[in-house]
């Protein structure tokens, strides 16, 4: 019997079975991993992400049953039903109303590469990263998943994606003089190999010639309050980490409180939707339909048909991410941000590509009157509390600036502020956009999914830095 | 289905590799999250996996690959796949070979009882005690697992069966103002839930002290279990010969047999005790067993499969398998620290101004190499002043150099406590921690 045929059935038991709402998702992704260590390759791992799961709303409970046993799939009706039984609420769960569609969409890959081609693409990397410097280690680990999912669920959604997405994670470090300083990052795409060109190795080793840049000429600097050009790479991360996630409608409502936490947004308090949060120069976007993101899909783990949402508008508290379950307590329809990294994990809110818009300034402009400043390109360390209100962002790539012009290097500048301190202090955003991809992760068990983070140049104003204490 | 024959019948097929390892686990896992006072889903996991490990012998050198599957058929596809792309695959100068000695391992020990709980009840109980205790509201999650695992190697076979359970229940009287409290158990006579959920309120109620602002600075500092666990899981993951190698480690190799840790710290890697993380053997059929990471602040070794093993002994350095999970990256399955002779409450008696970090989140390195990191403090977060807790504590964040961390204990308490949690994916059995000179920063 053909999959979707297979899961209509298992949906169509859990409703025999009493279910008022019934799913089933099937997944199969194989995945290759290969790791080149200082141009060794060091391990390839060949994985599936292969199974079937069933949810259920049964009375007042939500239900979840997974398995890979082809032997055992006939069970998971009864088995979520019985989950649900074991979680019932006081009150009735509600989904949003939304309108389904029956779908099948394929992303092609316009170029593919073997895996000994993959292998000579990462040592070629790996040479043109290290040529010329004396002490290193460089870690590059090229992750490939063809992500093809079945979903269908008791309100007529049928739904069929098959999206190619790649991953290259690299940890780089610069030895000299007993010191070291390193840096990580990735790059992702949905689709081919098309996009790992020649820019790419270049961009890795303009990383790694920061990293001796640093090592060898980077001057002091007092801590003290500067004026500061933030990078697309930073503004990305602040994007994603202080602006949208606080925007997940479950971190809002509380749910992830014992895990990846809540959010400053409070439903009923003075940060509520329609609120003013920071300058009406930021407009703050997540879309999961940019093409060739890494973090692109057209309709969401629940069947949603996908759409651009605005998160903050004009510096205004404006749309939540919302699964099904979330967009019925707010009384609206899901924005489809509902996402399960893996067959056997439950769809809950989550980002896509997520950017700070682009403004009108040029990057010159940006910098033209700042007599005292710093600016930041990338970034090493960074973290943020649990409601996504205190922040901090390391510096890598950042330099001294004085009359406009970059000074001299500067070693690990750190900021820590406040999600309101950033969002007011931005005085000016500029006209170019560049975008990052990660892999986000929350929930419980954990899961990572693919993203996309991206923004302009932006300035901000009086901004307390300091260098980062170091071990003695 | 047999299990054992199913590995049988595919070790058939690969009889002309050099080194093998099929790891068959079968997990069944039970779940229920709650929040807000109430339950949001029950969950059933129910997974068989596969993993095979395969390395062949070309020109003096090997390569090797590993992959996974979920059915028979599906993993003797990717054998007669993947055996043929070896040949195509340049050499793996990291793989210095696997374990060739034959174990017999002891019968599999565990508590049946776990199965049978009431997951429901007991998570109704956690939170009504949260709720009694003083908290306003209540999340958290509740596993019960139980795992079944298959071994085959081309020199050993084995069976264990694992079963244990964690209950993590954080309590709330406001968004700001809360506690978090773990119950990570493999016998059923120490699952609490009652006293899990009464803690987590009670540490809320602690939290809900006047707020005192404290300035950025360098603080004596208690750890609680969950900050400490957090904090030593990172540590024991850099500890593998495998993160030195690829940059991910401050413990260099140039550090073994020297003292750089303080002398009342001893850290061991040690999946034969019988807390949540016990276990027989690991990936190549290394009977687990007791290895001392640090002992008394001394650097003795690294975590070591046979592989990273040889390829440090044949540089000179010596090195013995220690038991422990994966074969080119070895890893902790279990990390316990040798409990001090204070009590929680001593420890609090002999800090003029410090600070008690009861739990930590979001740990990130400026570099793993020179181990300069920061974590954010969540949950109860205490001012102490002349042995006194006066107050709770918000905005800092600490930071660190994971080695003068551990240079700068000062003291242990006597009582420890197992942690299995999100924020501590490796068991660690920890006491509470008196760090000497923590920095804090502060967000502006």
């Amino acid at each position: 019997m053909y999959m979707k045929d297979r899961l209509l059935a298992l949906v169509e038991e859990a409703l025999r079975l009493g279910a008022k709402y019934a799913e089933a998702r099937f997944y199969n992704s194989p995945s290759t991993s290969i790791v080149v260590q200082n141009g060794n390759p060091i391990q390839i791992v060949s994985t599936t992400d292969f199974g079937v799961a069933v949810r259920v709303i049964y009375e007042n409970g939500m239900g979840f049953a997974s398995t890979n046993r082809i032997e055992e799939i006939t069970e998971l009706p009864k088995k979520a039903i019985k989950m649900a039984k074991a979680a019932q609420r006081k009150n009735p769960i509600k989904l949003s109303e939304d309108k389904f569609e029956k779908v099948s969409y394929k992303v092609l890959q316009k170029k593919s590469l073997g895996l000994e081609d993959r292998i000579e693409l990462l040592k070629d990397l790996d040479k043109h990263v290290s040529e010329g410097i004396e002490r290193s280690t460089r870690t590059f680990m090229l992750h490939e998943t063809i992500e093809r999912r079945v979903f269908v669920n008791s309100e007529g959604a049928e739904v069929e994606h098959e999206i190619p997405r790649i991953n290259l994670f690299y940890n780089l470090t610069v030895m000299a003089n007993g010191d070291a300083e390193s840096y990580m990052n990735e790059v992702g795409r949905s689709g081919g190999f098309e996009r790992f060109n020649e820019d790419l190795f270049d961009e890795v080793r303009r990383n790694m010639l920061v990293l001796k840049d640093v090592l060898e000429n980077a001057r002091p600097f007092a801590p003290g309050t500067y004026d500061v050009i933030l990078g697309p790479s930073v503004i990305g991360l602040a994007a994603h980490e202080s602006s949208g996630h606080p925007m997940e409608a479950d971190r809002i409502f509380g749910r992830e409180a014992a895990q990846a936490g809540e959010s400053f947004i409070d439903p009923e308090g003075e940060r509520r939707l329609g609120k003013r949060i920071g300058s009406e120069v930021v407009n703050v976007v997540d879309d999961p339909t940019v093409e060739g993101s890494y973090g692109y899909y057209l309709y969401d783990d629940e069947g949603v048909k996908a759409r651009r949402r605005y998160l903050y508008k004009e510096g205004i508290i404006n749309e939540p991410l919302m699964n099904r379950e979330y967009a019925a307590v707010l009384d609206t329809l899901s924005n489809a941000a509902g996402r399960s990294s893996e067959f056997d994990r439950e769809p809950i809110p989550r980002m896509s590509t997520t950017f700070v818009e682009p403004g009108d300034r040029k990057l010159e402009e940006l910098l033209e009157d700042i007599k005292k400043g710093i600016r930041i390109e990338t970034y090493t360390e960074r973290n943020i509390d649990d409601i996504r209100r205190n922040q901090r962002y390391v510096g890598s790539d950042a330099r001294y600036i004085e009359n406009g012009e970059k000074k001299f290097r500067i070693r690990r500048p750190v900021i820590e502020l406040t999600t309101k301190t950033r969002r007011s202090s931005i005085d000016a955003v500029g006209n170019d956009l560049k975008f990052y991809a990660g892999e986000c992760g929350k929930g419980d068990p954990m899961q990572g999914v693919p993203v996309r983070m991206g923004g302009p140049h932006v300035r901000m104003r009086n901004v307390y830095i300091f260098p980062a204490p170091r071990g003695e | 289905m047999n299990m054992k024959e199913v590995l049988d019948r595919l070790a058939v097929h690969l009889s002309d590799v050099d080194h093998r390892a099929i790891v068959l686990t079968h997990s069944k896992i039970d779940q229920i999250r709650f929040s807000r006072n109430k339950l949001d889903i029950g969950i059933s996991y129910d997974e068989t996996k596969f993993k095979v490990f395969l390395a062949k012998r070309y020109d003096g050198q090997r390569k090797t690959i590993e992959f996974e599957g979920s059915t028979e058929e599906d993993v003797l596809e990717k054998i007669n796949f993947f055996k043929f792309s070896l040949d195509k695959l340049p050499p793996n100068p990291l793989y210095g070979g696997m374990n060739e000695i034959s174990y017999s391992y002891p019968k599999p020990r565990y508590d049946e009882k776990l199965l049978e709980m009431d997951a429901k009840g007991a998570v109704e109980q956690a939170i009504e005690a949260a709720l009694s205790a003083g908290a306003k509201r209540v999340a958290g999650t509740l596993y019960i697992y139980d795992t079944e695992t298959y071994l085959k190697t081309k020199f050993t076979e084995g069976y264990d069966r694992n079963v244990y359970a964690s209950l993590s229940v954080r309590a709330f009287i406001d968004k700001t103002i809360s506690g978090h409290r773990v119950n990570s158990v493999s016998k059923s006579s120490d699952f609490d839930p009652e006293e899990t959920g009464r803690k987590a309120g009670e540490m809320a109620k602690l939290d809900n002290m006047n707020r005192i602002k404290v300035p950025a600075g360098k603080y004596k500092t208690i750890l609680g279990p969950l900050a400490a666990a957090g904090l030593l899981g990172t540590i024991g993951r850099m500890t593998s010969a495998a993160a030195v190698v690829m940059g991910f480690s401050p413990f260099t190799f140039d550090k073994l047999g020297k003292k750089i840790a303080s002398e009342k710290f001893t850290f061991i890697s040690s999946a034969d005790k019988e807390f949540i993380g016990y276990r027989l053997f690991d990936e190549e059929g290394v009977p687990v067993k007791e290895t001392k990471i640090f002992d008394k602040g001394t650097f003795k070794t690294h975590l070591h499969s046979t592989s990273t093993a040889n390829l440090l002994k044949a540089k000179g350095i010596p090195a013995e398998p220690t038991g422990n999970a994966g074969i080119l990256y070895p890893h902790a399955r279990q990390l316990i620290v040798e409990p001090g002779d204070s009590s929680f409450e001593e420890m609090v008696e002999n800090v003029d101004r410090g600070l008690f970090v009861s739990n930590v989140r979001y740990t990130r390195f400026q570099s793993y190499v020179t181990g300069d990191f920061s974590t954010i403090p969540r949950d109860t977060f205490l001012y102490i002043e002349n042995g006194k807790i006066k107050g709770s504590v918000r905005g800092l964040r600490l930071n660190g150099n994971v080695i003068e961390f551990l240079k700068n204990i000062r003291a242990l308490s006597k009582d420890r406590y197992p942690i299995y949690r999100r924020e501590a994916e490796i068991p660690t059995v920890t006491p509470y921690l008196l760090v000497e000179d923590v920095a804090f920063t502060e967000a502006r």
